[in-house]
């Protein structure tokens, strides 16, 4: 079946653990889809092609950029954002740990790398400093010159294999 | 930065997919991980009128194993899974050692190994190593199937021996067995927009004579390019083999200039990239 460029179809996938669904044109990408659809703005939009790292959420428990994918791509899929985090009242704690270490200024790329740091910690949960600072180089931040998030991730990975 | 219109569709099988390239041909572009794609989409480079998502295919059948020599990915193996020493180049040592240039943690976790050898970047990795091992390509249409060897499947920038009607089905990696891999890369951050790369392969026999060489370099040129290696065949390795080797780079190879580097400076970096390459196989080797 060929979805009509001007077509609009209802997608639905999971977010956060909660059902939901919108309807879109095939050429909207997961970012636009979360905030003018789902009006889930805590995924944030910075260059729109993949380099910025900051429209990254998991998409099945990996971390991709939403720039880079189609909402049309995801009917059924398992989606996490910024939002699925925490709570409304606590932060959970690598946000935590961000806030303790300086690791954000500005806020705006700090969604993205949450949510990248989040499926590397699942994967790596002993990272050394280089495999953090490699795999941050998928990020930019232009306020905190890295090293506060760096060490917000160390900690992170450290307070969680404490016995 | 939004895409252009396009329609979509996602067929459940390789011979559904072969079909829709053969109807919209040029109008239609495949939609593997869509690390190269969507970019392209979102800043209209590309204005395809209909994007064949292939990742709704299941339970991809590889093209028959040429031998028990070589690894066969298919189009929908993730870069991610190249990483692992236990990984899908568990036994494809070049590319292995590339995986953590090619991307980002958060891109290869989409990007497919076989959308970066379809695409062709002239300074991507993972076509270097294809051309260096002598893999080979395999290629669908709804007329039939053939197999191109990585020599003769890149022609110039981003441009490959595939039709617009052709699916990169699967690729080829040679087990190549007793060789041993370096590479070097210099980039203008790093490792990430790269200014040259090479790449060697290097097995000797029990005298110590040079059985296997291979050379190659990208991001000097419209493609990934090999050295012709045939003089140096059959020596034991020395300080003037190694000297050889690295003049023949520097005056049998094409350099080109860009905004990033003059041909001099690729010319000169591919020179000392694969001296450091050789001096890293052949450690050992006498008049050290």
């Amino acid at each position: 079946m060929t979805i009509d460029a001007d077509q609009e179809i209802e997608v639905s996938f999971t977010l956060n653990g909660k059902p939901v669904s919108a309807r879109c044109q095939p050429r909207m990408h997961l970012a636009d889809f979360l905030r003018h659809r789902l009006h889930r703005t805590g995924t944030h939009i910075g260059c729109e092609h993949g380099v910025c790292g900051a429209c990254t959420v998991l998409v099945d428990g990996q971390a991709v950029r939403s720039c880079l994918i189609y909402a049309v791509q995801l009917q059924g899929a398992e989606i996490t954002t910024v939002e699925g985090l925490g709570t409304d009242q606590e932060l959970n704690d690598l946000q935590k740990a961000f806030r303790e270490h300086f690791a954000l200024q500005c806020g705006f790329c700090t969604p993205g790398i949450l949510m990248s740091a989040t499926d590397f910690l699942g994967s790596n949960p002993d990272p050394s400093e280089d495999e953090v600072r490699e795999f941050l180089s998928g990020h930019i931040c232009r306020c905190t010159g890295y090293e506060g998030i760096v060490r917000a991730i160390l900690a992170t990975a450290r307070a969680r294999s404490a016995p | 930065m939004k895409p252009a219109p396009f329609s979509y569709a996602a067929p459940r099988s390789v011979g559904e997919a072969l079909e829709l390239l053969a109807r919209y041909g040029a109008d239609a572009r495949i939609l593997a991980g869509g690390q190269t794609l969507g970019p392209m989409l979102n800043m209209r480079i590309a204005t395809p009128s209909v994007l064949v998502d292939i990742n709704r295919i299941a339970g991809w059948k590889l093209p028959r194993r040429a031998s028990a020599q070589s690894v066969l990915t298919h189009a929908l193996i993730r870069q991610r899974e190249g990483i692992a020493p236990d990984g899908i180049f568990a036994e494809v040592p070049l590319a292995r050692m590339m995986m953590p240039m090619v991307g980002h943690y958060q891109t290869r976790n989409r990007g497919t190994v076989c959308g970066s050898i379809a695409h062709g970047d002239p300074t991507a990795e993972l076509p270097l190593a294809l051309l260096v091992l002598d893999g080979t390509v395999h290629l669908a249409s709804a007329k039939g199937s053939r197999a191109v060897p990585a020599r003769n499947f890149y022609i110039g920038p981003l441009t490959t021996e595939r039709t617009p009607e052709e699916l990169v089905v699967a690729v080829e990696w040679p087990i190549l067995a007793d060789t041993r891999f370096a590479f070097r890369e210099v980039g203008v951050h790093g490792t990430h927009s790269t200014l040259c790369t090479a790449a060697v392969a290097l097995r000797t026999d029990e005298a110590g004579r040079v059985a296997d060489l291979r050379v190659g370099l990208t991001a000097i040129a419209d493609r990934p390019l090999l050295l012709d290696t045939a003089p140096f065949i059959g020596e034991v390795p020395n300080d003037d083999w190694c000297r050889a080797i690295c003049d023949a780079v520097r005056s049998s190879l094409s350099f080109v200039s860009d905004m990033h580097a003059s041909a001099e400076y690729r010319r000169h970096t591919a020179a000392v990239l694969t001296e450091r390459c050789l001096a890293e196989l052949t450690s050992d080797r006498a008049g050290e």
